[in-house]
């Protein structure tokens, strides 16, 4: 493994690869994610209980939109320089939905997916927070994957 | 076009195919059965929801039990569900907004709101998501909150009760439990019966809580007290908008305008704190120092449109009393002062952004005018239409940049509503720009291609427009919320406003004519009780009154049109005959229901062929989408009226229209052919936003003369001319009727006259929905075509 910075180490010892340390940068981003997901599913709970406007609600949704996006993108990148071809097949479907989503996005000037003036009927709201809870899932899955990828990979060197 | 049998008799009795929920008030019930016979509705205002056929096996059941029911029961004894053969009845009797009634008891239907205000797709609704599913028809409400329908909702003093947990006002539907509770009937949940339901402190003994006129009206007005009020309401306030670039100049508009304006100056809504202001934009934005302590208007020009600042707000809205002399003395300067402009660039985008900020603090409404394509500024646009699109421009009839809506939004937060008047020749995108009255709950009037000499029907219909625009009564700061049921859920709603909870729409400015829709969704099942109700209430701040009050009022597109259409037919088909018949049976409350989506597919809007301007697809398909219902019916399949014999009339219906205070009779209904075209004759036909005199060849010479205005038919000129207005008894008939056609509008219908081989025939006679052209079908072939696809 070339890429490895610490190549020089014997192999018999757990070695702390680049791969290892991918699996831990992801670990912390997915945390972030997570968190992303939940605030999702709340802000679209509070659209349907009228508890919050949606404009205002739109303000505070769409400047995570971008983030979330791009530190998925990046943890892809990263597992192709890791050369981990599993976890990177099992990112690319989202990778695919993220961007599909973001160019069938309404016409906006700012960047983001929600419009203050559709996100009230009923069948985007509800498609929204089915994807929230999917997203939730989906994140939470994947926690749990890299942390265990994480010590196969520091275990197995 | 080959002869086809004609049916002997006529319908003579009125049928009522769109249901209506009748709230005589603000609530509406409708019986609720698990009868899949359902009105019709005449509308397809959207994309309809794909709706799967179900097979759970409740549901078989139910269908099992209802061809039983069917078999016992003698079908032609019930009106409404009665089956029809439309290849055998070809004379279809013309729909009547104003029905039908919902399937309710005779109790309840005189309880129940007045239909022109309140309108329901379904006549009963059914129990479940399944069923209204299998129907294949949309459960929906039409309703005009603030109209002056002919059952005026009832003014009363106190607040009336409302529920405790869903805040639902007390309506003439609920149920008292015992003397102390009564039951809501959206939330069903108990709630005690205030003190003076029962006990009447002016007489000083008990007295019985149904004579309360909260249980007797489903329409009230009252006001409400301080808590609803946020500090004392604001003044009304009205802001003009004018395009004083060369383009508008060339058009001619503003001197048209400021005439009208000057002679309604005394006739705005509002009272002696009324505020007025103007702004005026071509390539820079310019304010008008109005201050009564001024001898004469000031301008100030704002050169810097990326970075518009107001110079100071209370010399530029001012008090329209007091400042009345400079009001007066700007608008007679306007039309003078930019006489010779030769600027060619327009900022609408900086100018409405000034607007904005100069109502930020008070709300009100911009009336703003606009002949060319914004190019300067922020919102500048670009010309997105192309010719030689072989796809007509459908990608470009979305907004292009969401500038407009984003001011929209803000301008609705702060209560404040816009008008757009669109006089321009070439291409403006209307898409994009229509966006700011869409979510403010304004109104986009199009006059294409205006000019103030060559286009003299549009000018009329201009100071018309304006004039009833200046002068119609508004509410400020509306809230409208809806609420219903439980067990229904709102998806969608339509109409130019801005949904900003799930039941409520924030209305800035809100006029008797504004109509909106819902489409609703049953969401689990409506079991609870036999009756649904909707109560909509709109609070709103009236111009003159200091108080705010309620209103409380208890309704890719051509193929979806066709397969939705076959759908329902079909469903019926399945439910109800054996599949060995042949018939091509319709119930009977659904008999318009094809010729109405052939109309509609005849539309402008739904049209293929590329003869339409980008802005005018775009305006028609918003026509279509948020015109009152009864407009939109007229728009679709127009009335064609035979009136030279009128005139004698000796051929009325009993139908009297209103006018004031003099009824005039309706004279009699033609079918939409050709054939029913005489030569002998003059018709008349209501298209909703344009009325048209056909005048056959053999006409008589009395009406010609007293209507016309001319000696003989040859001197009738060959193309579209406006009807003239003569001092003769025979004009003044056929004014008084037009008059009484007109009533009640937003549009302006102005009245051309078309020969019968004038150049402009076509005009006419592609009005004739029951006929074949080159592109579409004639009645009798589209039903033969449905006959086929449903009956397979």
């Amino acid at each position: 493994d070339v890429s490895a910075p610490a190549a020089c180490l014997p192999r018999s010892k757990m070695a702390f690869t680049f791969a290892a340390f991918c699996y831990m940068l992801a670990l912390l981003l997915t945390a972030a994610l997570i968190f992303f997901a939940i605030w999702h599913i709340i802000a679209f709970d509070e659209l349907k209980t009228d508890y919050k406007n949606p404009i205002d609600q739109c303000n505070t949704l769409n400047p995570l939109v971008l983030p979330e996006y791009l530190i998925h993108a990046f943890f892809c990148v990263m597992f192709l320089c890791a050369t981990e071809w599993l976890t990177l097949g099992v990112n690319m479907p989202l990778l695919g939905y993220h961007i599909w989503r973001y160019m069938t996005r309404p016409i906006m000037s700012v960047p983001g997916l929600y419009d203050p003036t559709t996100i009230m009927n009923a069948d985007i709201l509800a498609y929204c927070q089915k994807e929230g809870w999917c997203k939730l899932a989906f994140y939470l899955l994947s926690f749990f994957y890299y942390l265990y990828g994480m010590i196969y990979v520091l275990v197995s060197s | 076009m080959p002869g086809f049998f004609r049916p002997t008799k006529h319908l003579k009795r009125k049928v009522h195919p769109v249901p209506s929920v009748h709230h005589s008030g603000s609530n509406g019930a409708i019986g609720s059965q698990s009868h899949p016979y359902p009105g019709q509705s005449p509308q397809n205002k959207s994309s309809w929801t794909e709706a799967p056929r179900s097979s759970a096996a409740q549901e078989t059941l139910r269908m099992e039990q209802l061809q039983e029911s069917t078999a016992n029961l003698d079908l032609q004894q019930v009106p409404s569900v009665c089956p029809i053969n439309l290849l055998q009845q070809r004379d279809v009797p013309r729909v009547d907004p104003t029905a039908p009634e919902p399937g309710l008891s005779t109790h309840l239907r005189k309880l129940n709101c007045c239909s022109d205000v309140f309108q329901c797709t379904l006549v009963n609704i059914p129990h479940t998501l399944a069923l209204l599913k299998q129907v294949k028809l949309p459960l929906g409400l039409i309703f005009q909150p603030f109209k002056d329908s002919r059952e005026p909702p009832l003014l009363i003093t106190d607040v009336p009760p409302r529920c405790t947990t869903c805040q639902t006002y007390i309506n003439p539907f609920i149920t008292f439990i015992d003397q102390q509770h009564w039951k809501c009937n959206t939330c069903f949940s108990l709630n005690d019966v205030p003190g003076n339901f029962l006990y009447d402190p002016m007489t000083g003994s008990n007295c019985n809580p149904h004579s309360r006129p909260e249980l007797q009206h489903a329409a009230l007005e009252f006001m409400v007290p301080l808590e609803y009020q946020a500090g004392r309401p604001r003044p009304v306030t009205y802001l003009f908008v004018f395009d004083v670039s060369y383009n508008a100049v060339e058009t001619g508009y503003l001197g048209i305008v400021c005439k009208t304006l000057l002679e309604n100056i005394d006739r705005l809504p509002g009272d002696s704190r009324t505020r007025i202001g103007f702004i005026t934009f071509d390539s820079t934005v310019n304010f008008y120092h109005l201050h009564s302590s001024l001898s004469r208007p000031r301008m100030m020009v704002v050169a810097d449109v990326d970075d518009i600042f107001i110079p100071s707000e209370d010399k530029l809205l001012v008090n329209l009393q007091q400042s009345r002399q400079l009001v007066v003395s700007l608008l007679e300067e306007f039309p003078v002062a930019f006489r010779e402009t030769q600027k060619r660039q327009c900022a609408f985008g900086p100018a409405l952004q000034a607007a904005q900020k100069l109502l930020k603090y008070c709300g009100g409404r911009v009336s703003a005018f606009l002949t060319q394509l914004p190019n300067v500024g922020c919102g500048s646009l670009q010309p997105r239409e192309d010719p030689g699109d072989s796809t007509l421009g459908a990608k470009h009839l979305a907004p292009a940049i969401d500038f407009y809506k984003v001011l929209a939004l803000e301008l609705c937060g702060q209560q404040t509503g816009v008008d757009l008047f669109l006089l321009s020749q070439r291409y403006t995108d209307l898409a994009s720009v229509a966006c700011l009255p869409r979510y403010t709950c304004g109104y986009v009037y199009y006059y294409p291609a205006f000019h103030h000499i060559h286009s003299s029907a549009l000018v009329e219909k201009l100071q018309q427009e304006f004039q009833h625009h200046l002068t119609r009564s508004i509410g400020y700061e509306g809230l409208l919320r809806i609420r219903y049921t439980q067990g229904l859920m709102l998806e969608t709603y339509y109409g130019n406003s801005f949904l900003q909870t799930t039941q409520m729409l924030s209305l800035p400015c809100v006029c008797p004519q504004a109509e909106f829709a819902f489409l609703m969704m049953i969401d689990g099942a409506v079991t609870d009780s036999s009756f649904v109700v909707f109560q909509s209430s709109l609070l709103y701040t009236s111009c003159q009154a200091v108080d705010r009050s309620v209103r409380l009022c208890l309704a890719y597109t051509r193929d979806e049109l066709m397969r939705v259409l076959i759908e329902a037919l079909v469903a019926y088909r399945v439910s109800t005959c054996s599949p060995k018949q042949s018939a091509f049976t319709i119930p009977h409350s659904l008999q318009q229901l094809p010729l109405y989506v052939l109309a509609l597919l005849k539309q402008p809007a739904f049209q293929t062929d590329a003869a339409m301007s980008l802005d005018e697809r775009v305006f028609t398909m918003s026509q279509l989408m948020i015109q009152p219902l009864t407009l939109v019916l007229r728009m679709v399949y127009p009335d064609l009226y035979k009136i030279d014999d009128y005139l004698n009339s000796e051929s009325a219906d009993n139908i009297s229209l209103e006018r004031g205070k003099e009824t005039v009779k309706r004279p009699a209904l033609v079918q939409l052919m050709a054939e029913n075209l005489t030569l002998q004759g003059a018709f008349l036909i209501d298209c909703g936003n344009v009325l048209y005199i056909w005048v056959g060849r053999h006409c008589s010479t009395s009406f010609l003369d007293g209507v016309l205005g001319v000696t003989s038919y040859t001197s009738l000129p060959g193309t579209l001319t406006l009807l003239p207005i003569l001092q003769n008894p025979a004009s003044k008939l056929i004014q008084a009727l037009l008059g009484s056609l007109r009533k009640e509008r937003l549009y302006h219908a102005p009245c051309f006259i078309i020969k019968d081989d004038s150049t402009s025939r076509s005009v006419f006679i592609k009005r004739l929905v029951d006929d074949r052209t080159e592109t579409a079908m004639s009645y009798y072939e589209f039903l033969l075509h449905l006959k086929e696809r449903v009956c397979k």
